[in-house]
């Protein structure tokens, strides 16, 4: 069964209009750096996110490029003012090109 | 069947022998713990998966888990606390079961499809939402009446020296506690099992506390007890009995 790609974003509760609130998003993401090995002593190829991309509604208000593995399933978290309702949108991209999304609400 | 024998029969599982090794390589510290607990625990979206296999229709009559367990005229009823009993004696089966295997049982016998593996992340999916549904209760697995040759023969496997170090989980649990092996402090179990199935760090994935007793067992070089087996049920039935009284948090976030 198979999890990567699958993603949680959380907000806090109980923010009001205008409130800066921190929002928690994860993707689970095995992050291969590429300098591995399997257990035949094989190279395990890298297998990483490339980029992560925050839009509030219409609006792009983050992008970040990664260039190398993180930690595995990857956490991030970032502040951001609670302005108008709309869905706060996460985009995960990887090295083999796969696009993860995951929505969650602000409403104000 | 009187209890000794009942009690011979659920050992004769139990190996006593040596297995291959496996050893852990890293420590986190409490510091580090605390920061990573603030974040999100990843056995939550594993949790999901399993709120979606619940509602998954499958089987010749493609029934879900939520056809008989929830809705307008539910045919079983509701899981909500249902967890907090687990594991737990099974008349119809006529033994005791993990969460686990009632949830197979329910597979088996109720969806009417091949059970799950496990070791499964599916089994381990299903586990976490169904006890899930049970967070904030106090565990209260009985000890007594039919169940209660199973929780002698656990407490027997918890204090049974096996395998090439002669340990016992006793032995680091309860009579070393407190001492530094490696770069891990040993701790009683006490509660424990109330914040399983866990994700743990080292390791990064998500595990059912019976995966984690196969942990233990192979970093001490005990041959590893087969999940739902006699023993194994018995040993989970002991640990969790230990925990009676404490909230259940699930899922736990361990080293
Ligand atoms: C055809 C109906 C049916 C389906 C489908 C079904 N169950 Fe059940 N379930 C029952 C019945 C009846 C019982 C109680 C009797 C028993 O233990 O056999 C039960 C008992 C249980 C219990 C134990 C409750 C307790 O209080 O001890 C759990 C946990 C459970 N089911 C989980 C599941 C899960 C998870 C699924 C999906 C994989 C599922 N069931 C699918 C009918 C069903
Ligand atoms: C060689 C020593 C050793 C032996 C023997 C051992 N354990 Fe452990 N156990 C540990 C250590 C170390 C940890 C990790 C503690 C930590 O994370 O802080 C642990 C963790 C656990 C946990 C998780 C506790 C929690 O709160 O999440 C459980 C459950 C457990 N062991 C059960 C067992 C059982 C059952 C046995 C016997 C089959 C056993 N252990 C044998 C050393 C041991």
């Amino acid at each position: 069964m198979a999890e990567t790609g699958k993603a949680l974003i959380k907000l806090p509760a109980g923010y009001k209009k205008g409130d800066v609130i921190q929002a928690q998003t994860i993707c689970i993401h095995p992050q291969d750096t590429g300098y591995g090995k399997d257990k035949e002593g094989k190279p395990i190829p890298a297998f990483h996110v490339t980029s992560v991309e925050v839009w509030y509604g219409e609006k792009k208000i983050s992008d970040m490029e990664v260039h190398g593995a993180i930690s595995k399933d990857p956490y991030i978290s970032f502040k951001v003012r609670a302005s108008h309702s709309a869905p706060l949108k996460v985009v995960w991209k990887d090295t083999k090109g796969n696009v993860f999304e995951q929505s969650a609400e602000i409403k104000v | 069947m009187n209890v000794k024998t009942i009690i011979a029969a659920l050992l004769a599982a139990l190996p006593l022998a040596v297995p291959a090794w496996a050893e852990e390589t890293q420590s986190i510290s409490d510091a580090d713990l605390a920061l990573y607990r603030e974040g999100i625990n990843p056995a939550e979206v594993l949790r999901n998966t399993g709120g979606e296999l619940f509602n998954k229709k499958m089987g010749p009559e493609n029934l879900s888990c939520a056809d008989c367990h929830e809705g307008q005229k539910p045919k079983a009823k509701a899981l909500t606390g249902a967890a907090a009993a687990y594991p737990k004696h099974n008349k119809n089966a006529d033994r005791v079961m993990s969460l686990q295997l009632q949830i197979n049982n329910c597979v088996e016998k109720g969806i009417k499809a091949e059970p799950y593996k496990l070791n499964s992340a599916e089994i381990t999916a299903l586990t976490l939402y169904v006890k899930g549904l049970s967070n904030g209760m106090k565990v209260n697995v009985a000890t007594n009446g039919p169940a209660q040759p199973w929780y002698e023969v656990g407490k027997q496997v918890y204090e049974q020296r096996r395998g090439q170090r002669n340990l016992s989980c006793k032995t680091c649990h309860d009579e070393l506690a407190g001492h530094t092996l490696r770069m891990q402090k040993l701790a009683s179990i006490g509660a424990g099992a109330s914040h399983w199935p866990a994700y743990r760090m080292v390791n990064g994935d998500t595990f059912l506390i019976e995966q984690r007793f196969k942990q233990c067992m192979s970093n001490a070089r005990m041959a590893p007890l087969k999940e739902g087996s006699d023993p194994m049920v018995a040993l989970e039935l002991y640990v969790t009995s230990l925990a009676n009284g404490a909230a259940i948090e699930t899922p736990g976030f361990v080293r």
